[in-house]
């Protein structure tokens, strides 16, 4: 029990500590004018929420569609595709995420919403592929010894493919989130804010305050979400 | 003597005639040597001096291009380089240490007056556009509403005048204007208005928000390409806010003993130079890719400033 509590309460609290402090020292001791007004409660509130809202809407939107597509392509009728969408997505991933924010403004124009699209697509990748190769590494004997039992193909999927891709589906999420946290912070050049208007502010006014609280939020949002989608994991699979 | 010996005699003899040779190719009257920053303006600024000047006959070099503005005041300060183009705001912060001045002519003296005593640097007559922060509309928006300047701006909205596309006032501007001391917060205290809402992206794409209507006005630089590629208007800013950078040909005085008729040609150069002709030279170099130097040339032949 106190362990749970720890593992759930204690170590988040600390990592939200951290930050914490880093900003209400700042908002309290700035050096000048500028990093007075660019770290207040209010405005350092605002960018977190900026952030989180293109962090969930774009995350829970990919893995949607990545954990759905993947096992489509999974499915033995779409198979060859599959096998082709994976090298796609491979290549894609290759494409920094700078770029495509950039290729989406000159689609769609500027503001929060083409970020949300644009970090939505960036993250369908990982948890895609992820999902494909999760279910088709899942060993052949295994489904075959399923079907013999008896099982219908969707019984197979959620009781042997799902359960045994679990880790690596979690894997590709976890992923997913870790680039997500890093390229929202690009969204500010695009006008759609977030924690990347405090760090791309302070190096445009060689504000090195400014930069730091960005950077740490960002990097504990980030350390912070991984280490929980993992402890939930494990949770998950003590239980199955 | 060996063959070894002769060789090496007759290497230094080389040498020494070679360089006698050099030496005697010098030509007599000096030249002068124009340099420049390394951005667009810069560029076609120093091109303009050259052709100019070469067009008056006087022997010139070209060493444009040399980087940032340390590198160039170094260079001329040392003598590399006898001109290049400086902007009052800049040089007042940066090498006089001076603070910030809001009024065009009072920063073209100080600065002037100043490099003049301390480092024997003339300033030549200064342009009348000043590249530094300005708010922008676009042009039919501004014409329909009558507002030319910050202060029209300021009255409308605080009258509530109807916005143009997007239907609010809306203002688009980069990272470091926002933050600032004399940004936009102060901007809006100094005039007394509050935009309706404002949204952060970068330096590059300002222009292109209101251009594309998703902005009703936004802030630049006020001799950028895009103000004359977009049709966008600078609002003047009637009340003296932003800082002052207008340019100026800044030469050595050795070289002005040398060549007395330099300021002749390039004051009225320099003058003619407002917002709009740098914004369209720069467009030309900068969209329409000519090199700086064609720019300035057709620029100078339009205004009958050389044959």
């Amino acid at each position: 029990m106190l362990r749970t509590l720890w593992v759930w309460i204690g170590i988040p609290l600390i990592m939200i500590g951290i930050a914490s402090a880093i900003v209400i020292y700042s908002v309290n001791n700035p050096p000048d004018t500028i990093v007075a007004r660019m770290l207040t409660y209010e405005r350092i509130f605002r960018v977190i929420r900026e952030h989180m809202g293109l962090l969930l809407v774009s995350m829970i939107g990919a893995t949607i569609v990545g954990v759905a597509g993947g096992i489509m392509l999974s499915r033995p009728s779409l198979y060859r595709i599959g096998r082709v969408m994976e090298t796609l997505v491979n290549i894609g991933q290759t494409v920094p995420s700078l770029a495509v924010l950039a290729l989406f403004y000159t689609i769609l124009g500027l503001g929060f919403r083409v970020a949300v699209f644009a970090l939505f697509l960036y993250s369908i990748l990982p948890i895609l592929r992820n999902t494909f190769a999760g279910i088709d590494g899942v060993e052949h004997s295994i489904i075959e010894a399923a079907r013999g039992m008896g099982m219908r193909p969707l019984r197979v999927l959620t009781k042997i493919e799902l359960p045994i891709a679990f880790p690596i589906i979690v894997a590709g999420l976890r992923t997913a989130i870790v680039i997500n946290v890093g390229a929202a912070t690009l969204a500010t050049f695009i006008g759609g804010g977030g924690l990347g208007d405090l760090i791309v502010t302070g190096l445009s006014v060689h504000r090195d305050m400014i930069i730091v609280n960005g950077a740490v939020i960002a990097a504990i949002t980030a350390i912070l979400l991984d280490y929980l989608i993992g402890k939930a994991e494990e949770r998950v699979v003590r239980w199955s | 003597m060996s063959i070894k010996r002769l060789l090496t005699l007759s290497l230094v003899l080389m040498l020494l005639v070679g360089s006698l040779f050099v030496m005697g190719c010098e030509p007599d009257e000096p030249t002068v040597t124009v340099g420049s920053k390394e951005f667009t303006e810069q560029l076609i600024l120093g091109q303009i001096a050259l052709v100019a000047l070469e067009d008056a006959g006087i022997p010139t070099e070209d060493e444009t291009n040399l980087g940032g503005t340390v590198i160039a005041r170094e260079a001329l300060e040392r003598g590399d380089i006898n001109m290049y183009w400086e902007y009052t705001g800049t040089a007042l912060v940066e090498f006089m240490a001076h603070e910030v001045i809001t009024d065009p002519e009072e920063a073209y003296a100080t600065i002037s007056e100043w490099d003049q005593a301390e480092n024997d640097l003339v300033w030549l007559e200064k342009t009348p556009f000043n590249n530094t922060y300005t708010v922008m509309m676009r042009q039919e928006d501004a014409d329909e509403m009558g507002i030319e300047t910050i202060s029209d701006l300021a009255e409308a909205i605080n009258e509530g005048v109807e916005a143009p596309e997007p239907g609010e006032w809306t203002f688009a501007t980069d990272h470091e204007y926002e933050a600032r001391d004399d940004g936009l917060e102060q901007l809006q205290v100094h005039y007394g208005f509050e935009f309706e809402s404002y949204e952060v992206m970068d330096l590059g794409i300002t222009y292109g928000a209101l251009n594309d209507g998703m902005h009703a006005t936004a802030m630049g630089f006020a001799t950028d390409a895009r103000i004359a590629e977009f049709n966008l208007v600078n609002l003047a800013d009637d009340q003296e806010f932003h800082p002052v950078y207008n340019c100026s040909p800044v030469v050595r005085q050795e070289i002005l003993d040398e060549y007395p008729e330099i300021p002749d040609i390039l004051n009225p150069i320099a003058a003619a130079l407002t917002p709009e002709v740098m914004s369209s030279l720069n467009m030309k170099v900068d969209l329409e890719e000519e090199l700086p130097r064609e720019a300035a040339e057709e620029w100078l032949r339009e205004e009958g400033f050389i044959e």
